[in-house]
């Protein structure tokens, strides 16, 4: 049976280079956001109705597919990646003209569901399930006694058996941005619910 | 010949009801990024539409999760019954890969909601500890064959989706 190998209460403290890759995102986030804030109504003007990533301090990629741009926020090296900025369009920029329908028009003016395609799995796809599946059953065969030894924390679980426990998600967020490709895809979130006692239900006739 | 997709019944901590622990998961790729990231759902015939949580979406969009408006009137829906209150939604188009149990998949394109976040700051509580859940936008593509005993959760490749 594996045990948990790592276990760190601060993910700042995971490792000296995650502690460095980590700092240099906060460095590269916030330069992106400087960057958003100055030329957010100009971008905005040209690009009403669309996401937009910012990344390398003033890069702009606009889509009005949020998936296919975080996407290429992905594709990114590990700093761009977890310093760069999704963002939608602030509500003081929204269009007067358009009146407020409830949600009515997105449910409308999206597609309905269809299959696309089906075929053989890549060997990409196959590793990031392998992972996961490990993961999950390393989780699943130890899940009481972490959540006894950390309770109310998030773990992060990786590498089929890595744990690193924190109260701050966003922070573990930017540490498992800065694993490699496959890890990071499989990485696991848990964190205990804390359910009321309620009473086993039972019948009577 | 139909696909059959395997899923599990999980005893999962964050979402683990004493009365009823066990639910039924199917693990599924979200999106087209390289490699692909994947999400437990929970097999729900009673939502209308797939949802993913907060701490799956987190897991997805990063940081970017936190700057979706979800007030604006325009594309956001109100929603009943999710995580045992009301919530906010947007829906984004991507794609769903489910993996057969012969090395194959099968892909679906859909619109997905995205739960807004209650309360905004992640924790042990809100629907920060709901799952993901596979609605009936999905599972109209599939016959489900669910059995406790013995444990056995399948969702088969329907012949109308062929």
């Amino acid at each position: 049976m594996t045990q948990p190998t790592t276990v760190a209460s601060d993910p700042t403290q995971h490792s000296p280079s995650a502690d460095e890759l980590i700092r240099a995102m906060h460095a590269e986030r916030e330069r992106n956001r400087a960057f958003f804030e100055a030329h957010c109504d100009e971008l905005f003007a040209e690009h009403s109705e669309d996401w937009l990533l910012i990344h390398s301090g003033g890069k702009v990629v606009a889509s009005d597919h949020l998936m296919a741009l975080n996407d290429q926020r992905l594709a990114l090296d590990t700093v761009q990646r977890g310093g760069a900025l999704i963002q939608g369009r602030p509500r003081r920029l929204a269009d007067k003209r358009k009146p407020d329908t409830g949600g009515a028009e997105s449910l409308n003016s999206l597609p309905k569901p269809r299959v696309v395609r089906s075929g053989p799995l890549n060997d990409r796809a196959r590793a990031s399930a392998e992972e996961h599946q490990r993961n999950l059953d390393f989780f699943l065969a130890h899940q009481e006694e972490l959540f006894a030894k950390y309770p109310k924390m998030w773990l992060l679980i990786h590498s089929g058996g890595e744990v690193v426990a924190s109260k701050d998600l966003l922070e573990l967020n930017d540490l498992r941005e800065t694993f490699d490709a496959v890890t990071r895809s499989a990485a696991l979130f848990e964190i205990k619910r804390p359910w009321p006692m309620i009473p086993t239900p039972f019948f009577v006739r | 010949m139909t696909r059959l997709i395997r899923g599990g019944f999980r005893r999962h901590g964050q979402y683990q009801h004493p009365a009823a622990p066990l639910a039924a998961y199917i693990n599924v790729v979200v999106g087209e990024s390289d490699p692909p990231r994947s999400v437990d759902f929970m097999i729900d015939t009673g939502a209308d539409f797939t949802t993913l949580a907060p701490r799956d979406t987190l897991r997805l969009l990063g940081r970017a999760y936190g700057n979706i408006d979800f007030g604006d009137p325009a594309s956001s829906v109100e929603s009943i019954g999710v995580g045992h209150a009301g919530a906010r939604l947007i829906r984004i188009s991507t794609q769903l890969q489910f993996a057969d149990d012969e090395g194959g998949h099968l892909t679906i394109e859909i619109p997905v909601a995205v739960a807004e976040p209650v309360p905004p700051q992640p924790g042990e509580h809100g629907n920060w500890l709901m799952p993901s859940l596979l609605g009936r936008d999905v599972l109209q593509f599939f016959n489900l064959y669910l059995s406790y005993h013995p444990s056995s959760v399948v969702l088969e490749e329907a012949l109308a989706s062929s």
